[in-house]
């Protein structure tokens, strides 16, 4: 037989509400009637346990929250701070509610009462106010210069020169721009993504060790899988909030992210499979034939999106077009910023 | 928007889905309030002898579905998985 219950508030002695210069407190009294023996276990030493059916029935039905008038005249928000249950007859049970303001201030509820984890279920212990989390993000692009091309797409010499062995082939990374000195390179428009993501916290986790946590991890970049993308691929930018005494307290902390890369001697560049899920092949391949493959010294892995790829030129013979060139003669990657654990952004 | 709205909205998010049960039960005052931010039908009143009601409870699950779409609040695995998607570059056969 399924459970009914019916609820009913007692005349009168409910409702008594105190408010004092710490606190804000209000009682009810409610009867749950129901058949709980019905749904009780009956266990042969001990008896039925209607008592948790009862106070089952008494969760399901207490408000976790309650709003009352302040005296400035505004409201706040009270949070369950306790529930007793007595029998009354065995079909009825005495139920006893207080609502308080939270530890805390209102802190642990973001000033608005949600209750205290003893009545926040299963999940309690993370935070209240930290389960939701807004995001916006902007995909765009800036010019940069490339020095090397992705590949000629067509070389000639002048009509009229009897040697006409080109020195680049059709799909073959060249440099772009040769002068004298070096290679100037062209302007390319790279891609960039930066995302914001909010966290809703709580005033009393807001505190000035945690704000000095996040000056100190500002300009790092993730050592760790960070929502999804890989390792050393996320850099963490700036984080801005203003604390609340009353409140959740929206902090929104700044991001952008660079695809992680590995260099292979070939003369195509492949990016990442855009279905690939898996942080530890979300990288791409630069192809550069110049030079032997190279991955980050001594792992085997990708490189960073955040490193710095850097090429010196010098003027070299071309043997077969007899011409003399500018060529790559020095590839350096330069680590540009330190990773830290962004697990401690407490996200 | 208003920070403070956003953040009454994670209030209520965050209240739905830390309540155990399939329903949020709610003051008739409280249930107004939540009512300016998102309009929600009850799903069970409980009243009293004189039919008064005295408490509203409200489906969670609709709750929270309505919360997020209309203030744009995700979970952690939401965001992940958004983030992917728009991250993911070009296809490389392209």
């Amino acid at each position: 037989m399924a459970l009914t219950v019916t609820l009913e508030e007692q005349y009168r002695d409910s409702r008594e509400f105190s408010v004092s210069r710490d606190n804000a407190e209000q009682r009810f009294t409610f009867f749950i009637c129901g058949n709980f023996l019905d749904e009780a276990l009956d266990d042969p030493t001990y008896g039925p346990d209607d008592d948790l059916v009862a106070i089952k029935a008494a969760y399901s039905v207490i408000p976790p929250l309650r709003t009352v008038p302040t005296y400035a005249g505004g409201e706040m928000v009270l949070a369950l701070a306790s529930l007793s249950v007595r029998q009354i007859a065995p079909d009825e049970w005495k139920i006893e509610v207080t609502y308080d303001i939270p530890q805390g201030g209102g802190a642990s509820g973001g000033g608005y009462g949600v209750p205290d984890d003893t009545y926040s279920g299963p999940d309690a212990g993370e935070g209240n106010a930290t389960n939701f989390y807004q995001i916006s993000f902007n995909v765009s692009a800036s010019l940069g210069t490339r020095k090397q091309s992705l590949g000629a797409i067509a070389c000639q010499k002048a009509t009229g020169i009897a040697n006409t062995t080109v020195p680049y082939s059709p799909g073959q990374p060249s440099p772009i721009g040769h002068t004298v000195d070096g290679v100037d390179g062209a302007d390319v428009y790279l891609r960039e993504f930066s995302f914001d993501i909010i966290r809703y916290m709580p005033p009393s986790e807001l505190t000035v060790a945690y704000i000095r946590r996040l000056y100190r991890m500002a300009t790092t970049i993730n050592n760790g899988i960070f929502f999804g993308f890989p390792a050393f691929s996320v850099l963490f930018l700036e984080a801005s909030a203003s604390s609340d005494l009353f409140q959740v307290v929206p902090v929104t902390f700044s991001f952008k992210m660079r695809p992680n890369y590995v260099l292979i001697e070939s003369n195509s560049t492949i990016l990442q499979d855009p279905n690939e899920d898996d942080p530890a092949l979300m990288f791409d391949q630069i192809g550069d034939p110049y030079f032997p493959a190279a991955t980050r010294l001594g792992t085997g892995l990708p490189f960073s999106g955040w490193s710095q790829l850097d090429y010196r030129y010098r003027p070299a013979p071309d043997d077969a077009s007899k011409m003399y060139l500018q060529k790559p003669y020095l590839r350096t990657v330069h680590k540009m910023y330190e990773a830290s654990n962004f697990a401690r952004l407490e996200i | 928007m208003s920070n403070e709205i956003q953040s009454n909205v994670n209030m209520w998010l965050s209240l739905a889905s830390k309540t155990n049960g399939k329903t949020l039960s709610l003051f008739p005052s409280d249930y107004a309030t939540l009512n300016k931010i998102t309009y929600i039908l009850p799903a069970r009143t409980i009243r009293d002898k004189q039919d008064r009601i005295t408490l509203v409870q409200v489906d969670k699950q609709e709750l929270i579905k309505r919360l997020k779409s209309m203030f744009n609040f995700m979970t952690k695995e939401e965001i992940t998985s958004e983030l992917k998607e728009i991250s993911n570059g070009p296809d490389s056969n392209s």
